[in-house]
């Protein structure tokens, strides 16, 4: 009999789980005896919609955002998923019982919770059971089509945490700011997964970027898809030794485009996927706009105690695989 | 055919010639890439900003030329030359000091064309040239490929610096030449159409 792990992750400031983290993005992975297997769905995902109303969304508004959020991850190139809404339920949220279930829930003690994503992992194979989305009426929520503040956008939120019920976990392409509360405010990110959501009445975060792109054709795009992508390898050494936690951030000279990814292992080795083949300028920072927690266990150890640096030259993408590795040497702050 | 004359003032240009040169391009600007996040306002925040320029390169040329007419000749070039992709990173959100990036690239290029003698005065021939051709570029790296297609315009002086009566090679010159060529594709920085750089070859050239 398989056994079997939950792990919870919350959009906005803070995040709790077992799951641990596997190659960039992050892509979320499950540690099995034989290392850690990036989480992924291996059949349709069928979901359930709770059929409550809540101040600002009926049930069916609720449905309507979230099949728009399942649409807008299955329109990234080269990806095949297959989703599709089952009904609606009584059933809540976060109780394992074997269906996927999203809806709202109080959960005032939240208070920096907008919404969460959990699982149950079949842990020797990483395949997702079940996988449940909660978001949380602590705070009012609107679907109207330009936004409505003082109120979060639902399919901005409910887009981050369909991609948290795939199998991404957050990104770290963002810059913020604490504020006088002890929160942090989002000066500017460039991923729909990174960890802190946009103030109440944005709706910028119902576009995909490239760094969401990139995440979920990394776990789901199809062999050919991947063929004509490439990948950026290589280690982050700071006095001569690698370091969990950095993040590294890859620039395509010809695109714009922005894509991270972090060391996971104490060797200070990353790996960078699912990129459009070109120039890239690749630069690592300490991660430090958004609370370690948001990305990893407790338990790990991240330094953020260096220098942001360059890697030295222009780094070659070639299509269908890398070039040769790179190490970044950064030094202490 | 040539006249056997140390200084010829024969109206044909000579039947073939065969040069090496040595081949300088001009730095090109590629313009400008900015990492950028989107503020919650919907401005952009930089990251940082990158400044793209292909430096200016350095290779060899070989050609084959041939008569036509009269003053029309066909030439088939092939050439090499090495450069560098430079990117200097400036305006860094958290301070880093400004940098620049490189990678090597070279590329080797095919063309076809024609020239056409506009002067002859003594030991001196100057030509108009125009051609057509297409390049690969490979990363020193060889991450990265591409290929592309050219045309060039542009003119050539043939300075001859002996002419002997007969032989095969008994016909040399020196050639200087100055090009605008248009390159459209092979590796880029992201630069939409075509890109125009400065080229100028200077060689000997044999024949008869």
């Amino acid at each position: 009999m398989n056994r079997r792990v939950t792990g919870a992750l919350i959009l906005c400031v803070l995040s709790v789980g077992a799951v641990a983290t596997t190659q960039a993005y992050l892509k979320l992975g499950v540690l099995t005896p034989n290392g850690v297997v990036g989480i992924r769905w291996t059949r349709p995902i069928q979901y359930f919609v709770t059929n409550r109303d809540v101040d600002g969304v009926t049930a069916p508004q609720l449905q309507a955002t979230v099949s728009r959020a399942f649409g807008t991850w299955a329109s990234v190139p080269g990806v095949t998923l297959t989703h599709g809404f089952s009904g609606f339920t009584v059933s809540e949220p976060f109780v394992a019982d074997g269906i996927n279930v999203i809806g709202f829930r109080a959960r005032p003690d939240l208070q920096r919770t907008l919404a969460a994503a959990t699982f149950e992992i079949d842990e020797l194979t990483g395949q997702i059971i079940e996988s449940d989305i909660f978001f949380n009426t602590a705070f009012s929520w609107s679907t109207a089509a330009a936004g409505q503040a003082p109120r979060y956008d639902l399919e901005s939120v409910g887009l981050h945490e369909v991609g948290h019920l795939l199998g991404l976990g957050h990104s770290g392409l963002g810059e913020t700011e604490v504020t006088s509360t002890g929160g942090r405010r989002v000066l500017g990110k460039r991923a729909v997964m990174f960890p802190i959501a946009y103030p109440a009445g944005n709706v910028e975060d119902r576009t995909l970027e490239a760094d969401d792109r990139a995440g979920l054709g990394d776990i789901y795009a199809s062999g050919a898809a991947s063929a004509g992508r490439g990948a950026i390898g290589g280690r982050i050494t700071l006095g001569g030794t690698g370091f969990f936690g950095a993040h590294v951030t890859a620039l395509n000279t010809r695109t714009g485009e922005l894509v991270g990814g972090f060391t996971l292992n104490n060797n200070g080795e990353f790996t960078i996927g699912h990129l459009t083949p070109g120039l890239y300028v690749v630069r690592a920072e300490p991660l430090d706009d958004a609370d370690v927690t948001s990305y990893f266990d407790e338990e790990t150890t991240v330094n953020i105690n260096f220098r942001p640096a360059y890697y030295s030259s222009l780094v070659a993408v070639p299509r269908g695989g890398s070039g040769p590795r790179i190490e970044i040497k950064v030094v202490s702050k | 055919m040539c006249a056997g004359a140390v200084t010829p003032a024969a109206a044909q240009t000579p039947r073939w010639e065969l040069g090496i040169g040595a081949l300088v391009t001009g730095t090109e600007s590629a313009g400008d890439t900015n990492a950028s996040l989107l503020s919650p306002g919907g401005d952009s925040l930089t990251l940082f900003r990158a400044s793209h320029r292909i430096t200016s390169g350095l290779g060899l040329e070989g050609g084959l030329s041939w008569r036509l007419r009269d003053k029309l000749r066909a030439e088939v070039a092939i050439g090499w030359l090495k450069a560098d992709f430079e990117s200097r990173i400036s305006g860094d959100f958290e301070d880093v000091p400004d940098v620049s990036l490189t990678q090597g690239v070279q590329q080797f290029r095919g063309e076809v064309a024609v020239a056409y003698r506009v002067l002859h005065r003594g030991r001196l021939s100057a030509f108009v040239r125009g051609g057509a051709g297409a390049f690969r570029e490979i990363t020193t790296d060889q991450a990265l490929v591409g290929n592309g297609a050219s045309a060039s315009l542009g003119g050539v002086a043939h300075f001859l610096v002996r002419q002997a009566p007969s032989g095969l090679f008994g016909r040399l010159a020196i050639r200087v030449e100055a090009r605008a060529v248009v390159r459209r594709s092979g590796i880029t920085f992201g630069e939409e159409g075509a890109r125009v750089s400065p080229t100028f070859v200077a060689g000997l050239v044999f024949g008869r």
